[in-house]
């Protein structure tokens, strides 16, 4: 039975290859006029191509359930003692399995796009399966003589188990998203070049792929959002993005796919921008690809890179002609590709879309760029560097703040050339809230800014710009306040005006006449609530980073510490065996400092992950843990004896023989009782807690309104799964540019 | 060239040179870091080792970690020199014999280096984990080593 998954598992993915080489050489082939018919047949190459990925996963999948240490893959991300959901989740723990996830995604993704194009889009549909083909092919050859998931070696007694920091729920479902998103541009893309190839570069290619953009784009970003969630809790440091290159690698495609949602309505209203959006499109799948190849080569040394290997080379040749190719093909057809109408004000629709294009490229050029300036100058001058989070900080915040003011701008003001009536309909009473808000958090400091004003003059005159942007920083929260708010009170604005005619017209409740405008144009309403996500999210970021604090206090158990708005109380300890851990679990009970009100209690735990390979330390650790269930006293006892147990044999192993990780504890203030306080999280960390006294030193954050930026995610979560309903209005939308386009080939 | 598309195509060069001006401000400041190999961190003069970081290997067996949680001191190496550092601050979880680490600070009197800049990144995880047969094996290969 073993043998026959890990047999099926191999053979299964080299079939895999063969079948998606057969369905891209079959497209192909189908195209010219001697293979009329296989096109047919590479369709159901690519449903091979899936059936076959998914066999060869459901194999891995089943040598982790039943402990198979034979597979190198199991042997190294799995142990016995592993809980169930980790055995599960570590088929993306390591290379291989990533790779082969990634490959599933692709194929089920390919799959279903053949199985919803079987009677649509036959003109573009060969040369977009002749592309997820190929790009099927290479995930195959890197499956199967790069990173052979199904390698085995003589048996093994267990397993080196998953790494201590990916064992958290988040962790656990958020590459699968991110990789959903990575995955899922693959379908856009190739109905762009297909759309290239076969010169129809009217709107349908990707009016056709509009809701696989918006899926990918929606994972992609949802795969951010977890992410950073996941460094937050679980990385302890009491932030949640440090501009890690694998971050980055995320962020990049994110920001060229929504710049590519934007500026494709501008093709669509106006025929314009048919080379950007193209480009667009080349660009974020080239990102998506790029952000596959940093994250598992680890190539750049990143704080939390979990992966290195030699797939790098075959990486960037693929990379390479994924790009030289596409850009070739691009530079090709720009006959094709001529705009049907020009600019005709800086004060336009078109526009305010292009600026927002352009920051958003703008901003991913930027990051692309310091990501990859340390292998860069490494390759070029030998030296080594490192770029900072204060480097992307200086570039990007002053930039992400005007785009959040396009955010407002763009919906509301008018295509071709805004007049003063539009603008002042739409724009004065937001602007007029907007800047009440940003004057209002200037008046309740008014020091600090005014210092921070004049040292920006300062600097100024003096020609020092790095100064200066250390003095404009202290605006940037407020700015975001004010510009944020300004976009609420568009979007308020819209939803009121829609609203209110369908009451007038249709007789309509105000509740019904709020979700069936919604419904009734789910693209615009919907995009609006992505819109407030996305503010709502910066208020966190902006609240979070400017009024973080941090304290250190060393206490004994019975303690009492007062921290910023919080009197904290350090209960005691217990400590635990469980799992593959062990652990000094802290409990404290937090209170309000003015009032003595309880807010809550926390637990916080220190542990160390002992060395399963040591047979004296295994055999100890299993004892105590089994003992959990006798009786307290003994099972503490047991434990206790654990830590220098540990001492000694790091003593006489020379080395360590644990590895530590850190639970933190986090009471989150998200009730709208809260007050002041709401949004707010008590971030406590454990750095180092004695097993035989309990004293234990704290470190604490207090981060206001960090909540919003999971608050935020939340909203745009839901706006984008409300656009990506199917939609009447769209479906007719695509039918009249499918008849015109007919009418234009025949 | 209309004017409207003149008119952005100005402030969008704008836009695009204000980012490319950033960048370079900001690699001029103390958010770009170059760092060397501990061997030639100590070839260095000391009056240069200003705003250096230190790369290496964390030698196996030389953390010593209080139990503060937040000092430790340990060797790090890049197969030619060693140095001893000695870091307070929050410990990453990566922190484990054999780590590649990236310490910042400055080169004490005695030799020690004085790190408040901490950044780990976990060995090629777990790999040599078959070293640990049996307890006589293992001090067979530690005295070998």
């Amino acid at each position: 039975m073993r043998d026959l998954t890990i047999t099926l598992g191999h053979y299964g993915l080299f079939l895999a290859l063969a079948t998606a080489g057969w369905s891209a050489l079959a497209a192909i082939l189908g195209a010219t006029n001697r293979g009329k018919g296989l096109q047919r047949s590479a369709e159901h190459a690519l449903y091979a191509t899936f059936g076959l990925t998914f066999l060869a996963t459901v194999c891995l999948v089943s040598g982790f359930l039943i402990d198979d240490f034979r597979l190198d893959y199991v042997y190294h991300y799995s142990s016995s003692s592993q809980a169930l959901p980790y055995k599960i989740g570590a088929l993306w723990g390591g290379q291989a399995g990533s790779l082969l996830l990634w490959a599933l995604f692709l194929t089920g993704m390919g799959a279903l796009m053949v199985a919803t194009n079987r009677r649509k889009n036959r003109a573009l549909m060969p040369a977009a399966t002749a592309v997820i083909g190929g790009i099927s092919v290479f995930f195959m050859i890197l499956l199967n003589y790069f990173e052979p998931p199904f390698a085995t070696s003589a048996a093994r007694i267990d397993g080196v188990g998953l790494n201590p920091q990916l064992k958290n729920y988040w962790m656990m479902i958020h590459p699968p998203t991110l990789y959903l998103g990575y995955v899922g541009f693959t379908i856009p893309f190739a109905f762009g070049i297909a759309a290239l190839i076969t010169r129809r570069t009217g709107d349908i290619w990707f009016r056709t792929t509009r809701r696989w953009t918006i899926f990918s784009w929606f994972f992609l970003g949802t795969g951010i959002l977890l992410g950073s969630y996941w460094a937050y809790i679980e990385l302890g440091w009491g932030g949640y993005w440090a501009w890690d290159p694998v971050e980055n690698a995320s962020l990049m495609p994110w920001l060229t796919g929504t710049a590519f949602l934007h500026s494709v309505m501008i093709q669509e209203k106006r025929g314009m921008l048919k080379v950007w959006n193209v480009l667009l499109i080349i660009l974020t799948f080239s990102l998506s690809i790029f952000g596959t190849f940093l994250t598992r080569s680890g190539i750049i040394s990143s704080v939390h890179s979990f992966a290195t290997s030699q797939i790098g080379p075959a990486f960037a040749v693929f990379l390479a002609i994924i790009v030289f190719g596409s850009l070739l093909l691009l530079i090709s057809r720009l006959p094709n590709l001529r705009s049907e109408a020009k600019l005709e004000s800086v004060l336009s629709r078109e526009s305010s879309f292009l600026f927002n294009n352009l920051i958003l490229v703008g901003i991913a050029a930027t990051v692309l760029f310091l990501t990859t300036f340390p292998m860069l100058s490494e390759a070029v001058t030998g030296r080594k560097v490192t770029m900072g989070p204060p480097i992307f900080n200086l570039v990007n915040v002053p930039w992400a703040i005007v785009l959040l003011l396009l955010a407002g701008i763009g919906p509301l003001i008018a295509w071709r050339q805004a007049s003063t009536e539009n603008l002042k309909r739409n724009f004065i009473a937001p602007a007029l809230a907007g800047i009440w808000v940003f004057l209002l958090l200037l008046a309740l400091e008014p020091r600090t800014y005014l210092d921070a004003f004049t040292g920006t003059f300062k600097s100024l005159f003096t020609l020092q710009v790095a100064p200066m942007f250390d003095q404009v920083k202290t605006f940037y929260p407020a700015l975001t306040f004010g510009a944020g708010v300004f976009v609420l009170a568009t979007v308020c604005q819209e939803y009121w005006r829609g609203m209110r005619v369908r009451m007038h017209r249709h007789k309509e409740s105000v509740a019904l006449a709020f979700s069936r405008m919604i419904w009734r144009n789910k693209r615009r309403y919907a995009g609006y609530i992505v819109h407030v996500g996305i503010v709502v999210i910066f208020f966190g970021i902006a609240g979070s980073s400017a009024y973080q604090t941090e304290t250190q206090r060393l206490l004994e158990p019975g303690g009492y510490v007062n921290i910023e708005d919080y009197l904290v109380r350090y209960d005691g300890y217990r400590l635990e065996a469980v799992d593959d851990h062990i652990g000094a679990v802290t409990m404290l009970t937090v209170f309000d400092r003015g009032s003595g009100k309880e807010l809550g209690s926390v637990e916080a735990e220190q542990r160390f992950h002992p060395n399963m390979q040591v047979p004296q330390l295994r055999e100890a650790f299993h004892a105590a843990r089994a003992q959990g269930v006798v009786g307290h006293s003994e099972y503490e006892e047991s434990v206790a004896a654990l830590y220098p147990l540990i001492q000694r044999l790091e003593g006489s192993y020379r080395r360590e023989v644990k590895t530590p990780s850190t639970e933190v504890g986090i009471l989150a203030s998200i009730s709208p009782f809260d007050g002041t306080r709401f949004g707010e999280d008590f971030y406590v960390i454990p750095l180092g807690v004695d097993p035989a006294t309990g004293r234990a030193n704290f470190r604490v954050f207090v981060n206001p309104m960090v909540n919003f930026i999971w608050f935020g995610g939340l909203v745009f979560v839901i706006g984008s799964l409300i656009s990506i309903l199917p939609d009447a209005r769209e479906r007719r939308r695509l039918e009249a540019s499918m008849a015109i386009e007919e009418r234009h080939v025949a | 060239m209309q004017l409207p598309q003149t008119k952005f195509v100005v402030i969008g060069a704008g836009v695009v040179l204000s980012m490319a001006v950033l960048v370079f401000v900001g690699t001029q400041g103390s958010g770009m870091g170059y760092y060397m190999t501990v061997s030639e961190f100590l070839e260095t003069p000391v009056d240069a080792h200003a705003g250096m970081r230190v790369n290496g290997k964390v030698v196996e067996g030389t953390i010593e970690r209080e139990a503060t949680g937040e000092d430790v001191a340990f060797q790090m190496t890049d197969g030619i020199a060693t140095l001893a550092v000695y870091y307070r601050g929050i410990i990453p979880d990566t922190f484990v014999d054999g780590a590649d680490v990236v310490v910042e600070g400055r080169l004490q009197d005695d030799g020690v280096f004085a790190a408040h800049t901490l950044l780990a990144k976990c060995p090629s995880k777990y790999e040599s984990a078959d070293e640990y047969g049996d307890a006589t094996e293992t001090a067979e290969l530690t005295t070998s080593e």
